[in-house]
């Protein structure tokens, strides 16, 4: 029933949700090609918006505050470690083969798993967080890049869990807990490195 | 709030606490030791079983879950008093309460989701205390890059738990295919458990991290998350499937006699002891997975005692590693039990628990690993053979090397803290390799559950 009106709903709004979609893509694009980390974590609120706003109609509010405020958190966080505006890693050549795995990883994951019973977008979108942020993740060396890889995977793992509607209050807890703990373990390396930078 | 989740307030409180007296590392070390002690108090009295609801969750307690937190805390407060008579490393008490609070909540978590997120927590927290020297860069790097690898194994792994949640209980009806998303769920514990080949984050880890860090790695969250894996594959829907897909029983076995070898192979070449250790918890991980893979109770019964005893001997020999390594002085060639007796003495006779000899504790596990292996297929368990044999020239090697100067008695160190440990470690598990009684009997009630998980219709 819950999912009869959702696919209602959805019909009515199936633009705003390819708009949805579309800012998923575009904004891990720049997460992954930007030099500066406050930059990233700025894009990092554009993929958790987009990314709540397609299950908007199927999940409950509370859940989506709990995963917003998470996610806000932990672009704060990065914000704040990054210490200045310039700070970050060179993508260099590292943005090629990320962006060659998450092309070919979200074909195939699209191609295998895709179910009918989900919306598109929202597969769409979970497949690309988990494969672009597996791409950035392989390639990268330094914290930046390793703490940005493993925050859209993890984005893209809730998306995932959404593809069964209705609550799962346990769960967001346990995301928004594990989000805070990764981004604040990956801000710990951030200052680290900083650190070593400043005395070079 | 629920009586069952007592030890995780106060430890999770003192974490915070520890997090914020780093800067007065005198009070520390006695917060950690306390709350560890308290923790162990309250996880001693909660009777077996248990079972309450709290938000969507059943939390469920039960005699695998109050073994494994007995054992895993006791552990801690082992190295937590390393930690403060030996070796000060203030990051370490937040993480070690931090990890300690985890391990009691995954263990009485009832649901496949949130125990493998709380194990993910678990598993990147360490990362803080591997960061020794700001100054160089190489333990830095090492930290980055297992972060890196558990952040994989995490998403890789909730998103298979997630996509797996949606299949029909029932097996042949499943809508996805299943045998990639076992494949998926396979390799994600490969990671976050360092078999062979997905071992390379934590071989970069041995060298360069604090011994502390790593006794809580390898001794406490390697095991844990080994135990995780069959709760978690009897909390989700995939066991009934696992069993039905003969493919995800081989690539298992295939994973697991891989390390076991392998990792015996890299312990023979091991430089060093704290990669002799690392190499052979690795060995030991990939036997234990054959013993999984088998999917019988024998099977499962040795992988799991042989983990929780391989995280006990491993806690101790890192321990030794690391006292061996503050008593050696700039001229000595090599490993030398010279002027840390006690402490080589404790590495040896843990030694032969990790190899699995009689008469310490690991034999029964190790025994029940290797009759189930040869039973399900020969080459399996020749497999397991001769990477017994390899842990053993390995552990033989190194320990010609700690003795072949004697002792110099003018030189012994004047405080064995880890003599100490290791005299209530090797007591430990000389006591349960007398008496297997004493630790098997929730793990066989553990393997009967997973049996009836696996073939539930």
């Amino acid at each position: 029933m819950a999912r009869h009106g959702a696919d209602r709903a959805r019909a009515d709004l199936g633009g705003d949700y390819l708009i949805a979609a579309g800012v998923v893509v575009f904004a891990s694009l720049f997460v992954l090609a930007t030099r500066q980390l406050r930059l990233a974590a700025l894009g990092l609120v554009a993929v958790f918006v987009a990314s709540n706003a397609l299950v908007l109609g199927e999940t409950p509010r509370a859940e989506i505050t709990l995963s917003g405020a998470a996610a806000l958190a932990a672009a704060a966080t990065l914000f704040l470690a990054a210490g200045e505006a310039s700070f970050g890693e060179e993508p260099g050549w590292r943005v090629w083969p990320a962006i060659a795995i998450s092309a070919v990883a979200t074909t195939l994951a699209y191609r295998v798993y895709l179910s009918p019973d989900v919306d598109p977008y929202l597969q769409l979108s979970a497949f690309w967080l988990l494969a672009i942020g597996l791409g950035i993740l392989i390639a990268a060396r330094g914290p930046v890049r390793t703490v940005i890889g493993s925050l859209l995977m993890l984005t893209g793992t809730l998306d995932v869990v959404r593809f069964e509607s209705g609550p799962h209050l346990a769960t967001s807890i346990a995301f928004a807990w594990v989000e805070v703990v990764l981004t604040l373990v990956g801000a710990f390396l951030i200052t680290q490195q900083r650190a070593f930078e400043e005395q070079q | 709030m629920t009586e069952t989740l007592y030890p995780v307030v106060v430890l999770f409180a003192a974490a915070i606490v520890a997090l914020a007296l780093r800067d007065r590392p005198r009070f520390l070390p006695a917060l950690s030791v306390i709350a560890l002690v308290v923790a162990f108090g309250l996880v001693v009295s909660l009777g077996v079983p248990q079972e309450e609801r709290v938000a969507d969750v059943t939390l469920r307690w039960t005699g695998i879950s109050r073994l494994v937190d007995e054992a895993l805390l006791a552990l801690l407060i082992l190295v937590a008093l390393y930690v403060g008579l030996v070796e000060p490393l203030p990051e370490f008490h937040p993480v070690a309460l931090f990890v300690a609070g985890a391990t009691h909540l995954l263990l009485v978590m009832s649901q496949a989701l949130p125990l493998f997120v709380v194990l993910v927590g678990a598993l990147v927290a360490p990362v803080v205390a591997f960061v020794i020297r700001p100054r160089e860069t190489r333990s830095l790097e090492a930290a980055v890059r297992y972060f890196g690898a558990v952040s994989i194994g995490a998403s890789l792994g909730i998103a298979a738990l997630g996509l797996a949640g949606q299949q029909p209980a029932a097996p042949g009806e499943e809508r996805l295919p299943l045998t990639l998303l076992l494949v998926v769920l396979i390799a994600t514990f490969a990671l976050l458990l360092g078999a062979v080949p997905f071992h390379v984050h934590l071989a970069s880890l041995t060298s360069d991290a604090p011994i502390s860090a790593l006794a809580l790695l390898f001794g406490v969250l390697l095991p844990l998350t080994f135990i995780a894996f069959p709760m978690l594959l009897i909390q989700s829907r995939v066991l009934p499937a696992v069993a039905s897909v003969e493919k995800a029983q081989l690539a298992l076995s295939a994973l697991g006699s891989v390390s076991a070898l392998g990792g015996a192979l890299l312990a023979v070449g091991a430089p060093d002891l704290r990669r002799l250790v690392a190499y052979t918890v690795v060995s030991n991980v990939g036997a234990a997975l054959v013993g999984l893979a088998t999917f019988s109770a024998a099977g499962l019964v040795g992988a799991i005692g042989t983990m929780l005893v391989t995280g006990a001997a491993a806690t101790q020999q890192l321990l030794s590693a690391g006292a061996l390594e503050r008593a050696r002085l700039p001229q000595d060639q090599g490993w030398s039990a010279r002027r840390a007796p006690l402490a080589a003495v404790a590495f040896m006779l843990s030694s032969l628990a990790l190899i699995g000899l009689p008469p310490m504790g690991g034999f029964p596990p190790r025994f029940l690993l290797q009759e189930i292996s040869f039973a399900v297929a020969a080459p399996l368990g020749a497999a397991l053979l001769l990477a017994s044999v390899g842990l053993l020239v390995a552990h033989l090697r190194a320990g010609l090397g700690l003795f072949g100067q004697g002792v110099a008695r003018n030189e012994i160190e004047r405080r064995p803290v880890v003599g100490a440990t290791g005299l209530a470690i090797v007591g430990a598990l000389l006591f349960v390799g007398l008496y297997p009684n004493a630790y098997l009997p929730p793990i066989v009630d553990f393997a009967r559950q997973f049996l009836l998980a696996l073939r539930p219709f």
